[in-house]
């Protein structure tokens, strides 16, 4: 077969399952949203509101695309897609399971991580183009929290790739699948991880590019129509493939302890998948609990927090891999 | 000509599309977060609450005028305020409608008779739906809504009609 | 009780000669004096009377061709006030107090432009509700409308801002953001001092925290947060002077929803006032009818049944809890917590069904009124209450558990927004926010009214003066109105609902002011009567006016977060800062 044919349908089926979890996540949110705070949700549209998202979908492609007078108009314009390509693209390099992955390379770990720290490149792009002072606040607040969060992620996603050996996710989850899920060998890391997940998809409590409360709508506050709704479903595209990483690295991927790759058979991508929903499931319950932190409280927690915390943490880690690769050796 | 008749402004596509438009339009109403006074408490909030629960229609709301489409005028609109409503108005993108929560929206209600209030919002800005009482209670609201979800698809189908 | 011989040596300490000195009827001493001796007089009198309560101003210009500004200093040891009068010819200069009493800031600014007059040594003297080209409309020469002229009124065309809005969008374009727009400043309407003060426009605060040199240098930019903001919890505005995400200084903008309450009250009758005040403080409505209802009682001289007493106060307390469920879970939204404001606004719903049985509404009662109350309480609304007391204590616990028991809230609230107890008695703040900051003060304990000599509650004052402190107050008010719920279901008392009154309620004249411990702090009445069936004069004295001015001079040094975070902890209604 042609392989630019090939890499066309990767590249669109991708976006289908990208479009189809966005429309997911946002109903999920809202119903996990609704069911925790006493209500119920869209109801209404379709079998228990499921076809809202269409309405909201199709409304906001209908609506008039607004530019502010005095935005930086080129920069306006392409800001929404600086946001939603690279979260795009990451899906990529998602294991689904053992054949469904669109794109395999050796380091597709760092690949990934690469394109997960444009994003926000994107919200600064947006906010600062919309010469709105809400949305400024919210872009430079952006780029302060990429510098804060990005080298705890990186470091606490290292343990599992000294396990496993290589940088590559489907490698990585493989070798989970021969010895035990590495959530347990490196708890703390998982556990930051899932704070940074947090940060990088600027949930509450740390949403401080959006902050609703205090910035209207922070760097989106002048964006309307689907411009709006392309970064509203980067954000939730953002959201599944932190999910899908931790699930990668941690939580052994498409396996299932006990069962061979052969026996999952096409239940391999279910069982991804459910993983991932599960740890989005956790992300909204505590995004609809708990407060938000102050921006100054942001940095504290990830310079003065997690990364000295990360830092003596991979130390340990790497010098007890060592200690057991010797006495293993001796033995 | 024949591809105007196709996919002109009259054509069937066009309005069968356009239905579909309104369709969603009507069903995915986010209203601004814009509480002037009392009716704020009854259109907006409660509106949000845990019994009235406007979500289940697809009726949520947005902090920002960029991001909705209708704007629930609750309150009385003194001349000062007049000049930040039409604003919100014109910050709104089409298609954007308005309803006029409460007797001081409509007619400058208990009000009406200091000059400094505006006897009724339309003065400023057009009003799809007018909601009655004072304030009114939320099922009153969510019934305007459900009235503005039938404005919004009688409209196209009145040309489909024709 | 401050005798008039102390005040006397006072005065005479400051070689001020009163004009005179004694009791007057219902307003207890009162003290007139002649302009010119104003500043002297509160001088002297600063460091006895801990708070200015409230200051207002009367057309007495049939009478006796004067102005009159009444002052009202409360000291707090003594539980006493005085009242200090001082007439002004039509248009004359009054002197600022704010040297001697900060509460004088806004009020100050409200009563000249009110009554046409001018203001000196005011460090901000700007109109503060109305708009440009409205003459001051206390005045009793300036009419309102009449029906069919409010039916037939246009926007007056000579209305600057909303005709240019118009032209520009007939061509099609978005009003500028820029910050030398006048539309920026559509607050401002004028000076009310005889000449402009210098300096610049916005923010004029009078407290401004200083640059700090060794942080990096960067441009100061304004920040318009509001009347459209989702946090600032109505129309207020707030014009920041930004450093970064710091608050240099700040001002508030007020007046968006000004409506006239004060003005229309002179056109109703007395027992048509309880709807006007009800869509004052809109959340706690029964309160600030209350008030009211007692100012005129004390002026006609009506005896109120028991049972309407005790009904009174029930009504109150369910009101208060209804009012404070609608600051505690939005208090915790604006720090992003959601789960806690969609939780309050269920409970709320079970006490709004409970006000819903009794009066007829869910908001706007109109159910206390002179005499007594509308209705009896039902043996439905009874059993209803029955029920939600059995919960509502511990659910108070799961709303704590859900918001301040979170170390995240906590590092939020704690140490935030400091109100000093200073600060909060020369702002004259009261309620809640003076408790907060160690001020033991609370009118029904210290002032009973209605049936409140009869209950038994306890008082929670804290010392830190923050945001926390500010809730833990709130939440033991809570605590303390279910108190207070269950002692008036236990003893109700057997009886009429309501005394007997003649339709058209006539009251003598005279004045009176009548303060009840409304949900938001002291809500005051004070009316002038002429012994028609119509106030002459009726002031308002909103409670959160006072706590506006608090929080405006404790935003400067805060955050932006911080910021949104103190301004939902004072709680403001507009409905009852503009009227």
């Amino acid at each position: 077969m042609n392989p630019w044919l090939v890499a066309l349908l990767r590249a669109l089926l991708i976006l289908l399952v990208m479009l189809l979890n966005g429309a997911m996540a946002i109903y999920m949110l809202r119903k996990v949203l609704g069911h925790a705070h006493l209500r119920l949700g869209p109801t209404e549209l379709g079998p228990a509101g499921l076809a809202q998202l269409l309405a909201d979908i199709v409304k906001l492609l209908v609506k008039e695309d607004r530019h502010p007078n005095r935005s930086d108009r080129w920069l306006y314009i392409i800001a929404p897609f600086i946001v939603f390509v690279p979260s795009f693209m990451t899906f990529a390099f998602i294991p689904f399971s053992n054949k469904l992955v669109a794109a395999n390379p050796d380091l597709s770990l760092l690949m990934m991580l690469a394109f997960m720290s444009i994003p926000p490149l994107g919200i600064f792009a947006a906010g600062w183009a919309s010469r709105s002072k809400f949305a400024t606040i919210g872009a430079v607040r952006a780029v302060g929290g990429m510098i804060t969060y990005e080298i705890p992620l990186l470091l606490s996603a290292l343990p599992p790739v000294m396990l496993a050996g290589s940088m590559n996710l489907q490698a990585i989850v493989v070798s989970q699948s021969t010895s035990i899920w590495y959530v347990l060998p490196c708890l703390p890391s998982f556990i930051m991880f899932l704070i940074c997940a947090q940060m990088e998809t600027s949930q509450t409590p740390f949403d401080m590019t959006e902050a609703d409360q205090e910035l209207v709508a922070g760097f989106a506050t002048e964006y309307s129509a689907m411009r709006f709704g392309f970064m509203y479903l980067a954000e939730f595209a953002e959201n599944f493939v932190m999910a899908a990483l931790a699930v990668t690295l941690f939580l052994g991927g498409w396996t299932l302890p006990g069962i061979s790759a052969a026996a999952l058979g096409p239940f391999a991508v279910l069982v991804f998948v459910a993983k991932c929903y599960i740890l989005i499931f956790l992300f909204m319950m505590i995004r609809g609990t708990y407060s938000r932190y102050r921006v100054d409280h942001y940095m504290e927690v990830g310079w003065k927090r997690l990364l000295p915390i990360s830092v003596v943490w991979i130390m340990v880690f790497a010098a007890a891999l060592r200690v057991i690769a010797m006495l293993k050796g001796g033995a | 000509m024949a591809l105007d008749s196709v996919v002109g402004e009259n054509s069937i596509v066009f309005l069968k599309s356009e239905q579909f438009f309104d369709w969603a339009r009507g069903r995915s109403l986010w209203y601004m977060a814009f509480g002037i006074a009392c009716c704020s408490l009854e259109g907006l909030i409660a509106a949000a609450g845990p019994r009235f629960d406007f979500d289940r229609h697809g009726i949520f709301y947005r902090g920002v005028p960029r991001h909705s489409d209708v704007m629930i005028v609750a309150g009385t609109v003194n001349r000062k305020m007049a000049v930040i409503v039409k604003r919100l108005y014109e910050m709104m993108p089409e298609p954007r409608y308005v309803i006029s929560m409460g007797a001081c929206a409509n007619a400058g209600g208990p009000f009406r008779e200091y000059p400094n209030v505006v006897t009724g919002v339309d003065k400023i800005i057009p009003v799809d739906i007018y909601i009655p009482g004072c304030p009114p209670r939320p099922e009153s609201v969510q019934y305007g809504f459900l009235q503005l979800r039938k404005k919004i698809n009688d409209e196209a189908k009145a040309r489909l009609d024709k | 009780m401050i005798s008039s011989d102390y005040i006397t040596k006072l005065l005479h300490k400051a070689s001020v000669a009163p004009i005179s000195l004694e009791e007057e009827g219902h307003l207890g001493l009162v003290l007139r004096i002649e302009v010119d001796d104003l500043l002297a007089t509160f001088k002297a009198l600063r460091s006895s009377f801990e708070q200015l309560i409230d200051l207002l101003g009367a057309d007495l210009l049939e009478r006796d061709n004067s102005i009159e500004i009444t002052y009202r200093l409360r000291s707090l040891g003594e539980n006493d006030d005085l009242v200090i009068k001082v007439k002004l010819a039509p248009g004359a200069t009054l002197p600022s107090v704010t040297d001697s009493y900060l509460s004088a800031l806004l009020p100050e600014r409200e009563a000249c432009e009110m009554f046409g007059l001018k203001l000196s040594g005011h460090p901000n003297p700007k109109y503060l509700l109305l708009s440009e080209g409205i003459p001051p409309m206390l005045l009793k020469s300036v009419p309102i409308r009449s029906h069919e002229e409010a039916q037939a009124a246009e926007l007056p065309s000579d209305d600057l801002s909303l005709q240019m809005l118009n032209d520009l969008n007939e061509r099609g374009i978005e009003p500028p953001e820029d910050p030398d727009d006048p539309l920026q400043n559509y607050l401002f309407a004028g000076w009310l001092s005889p000449e402009p003060p210098e300096g610049p426009l916005v923010p004029r605060n009078i407290r401004r925290v200083s640059d700090n040199p060794e942080a990096l240098a960067t441009d100061h930019y304004l920040l318009q947060m509001g009347p459209q903001h989702p946090s600032t919890h109505g129309v207020l505005n707030v014009a920041c002077e930004m450093d970064g995400e710091t608050i240099i200084s700040s001002e508030v903008h007020v007046g968006n929803l000004h409506r006239g309450i004060e003005k229309l009250a002179e056109n109703r009758r007395y027992n048509q006032l309880a709807t006007l005040v009800d869509r004052g403080d809109y959340v706690g409505g029964c309160n600030t009818e209350l008030a009211v209802a007692l100012s005129v009682e004390q002026l006609a001289g009506i005896e109120v049944p028991e049972r309407a007493s005790w009904i009174r106060v029930m009504m109150a307390e369910i009101n208060r809890l209804a009012s404070h469920y609608i600051w505690f879970g939005p208090s915790g939204l604006d720090s992003g917590a959601m789960g806690i404001f969609l939780f309050c606004l269920y409970d709320r719903e079970l006490w709004l069904d409970v006000l819903e049985e009794i009066t007829g509404q869910r908001m706007m009662f109109n159910y206390v009124r002179p005499g007594g109350v509308v209705a009896d309480i039902t043996p439905r609304s009874i059993a209803m209450i029955e029920d939600i007391l059995k919960i509502a204590d511990s659910r108070l616990d799961e709303h704590y558990e859900a918001l301040m028991a979170s170390e995240i809230y906590q590092q939020r609230a704690c140490g935030v927004g400091v109100v000093s107890k200073e600060d909060a008695l020369s702002l004259g703040a009261t309620g809640f926010v003076a408790r907060a900051s160690g001020v033991d003060w609370d009118l029904r304990r210290d002032r009973p009214y209605a049936a409140y000599d009869k209950m038994d509650f306890d008082v929670m004052v804290a010392d830190t003066g923050d945001i926390w402190a500010r809730m833990v107050c709130r939440l033991d008010e809570m605590r303390q109105s279910l108190r207070i719920i269950r002692q008036c279901l236990d003893g109700m008392p057997k009886g009429d609902f309501t005394a007997k009154l003649p339709r058209v309620l006539r009251v003598p004249e005279g004045e009176c002011y009548v303060p009840v411990e409304s949900t938001r702090g002291e809500m005051g009445v004070h009316i002038y009567s002429d012994g028609t069936d119509k106030p002459y004069r009726m002031r308002y004295r909103p409670p959160t006016l006072y706590s506006l001015m608090t929080a405006d001079l404790t935003l400067p040094g805060l955050f932006l977060a911080d910021a949104i975070v103190t301004l939902g902890s004072f709680d403001f209604c507009f409905g009852e800062i503009d009227r």
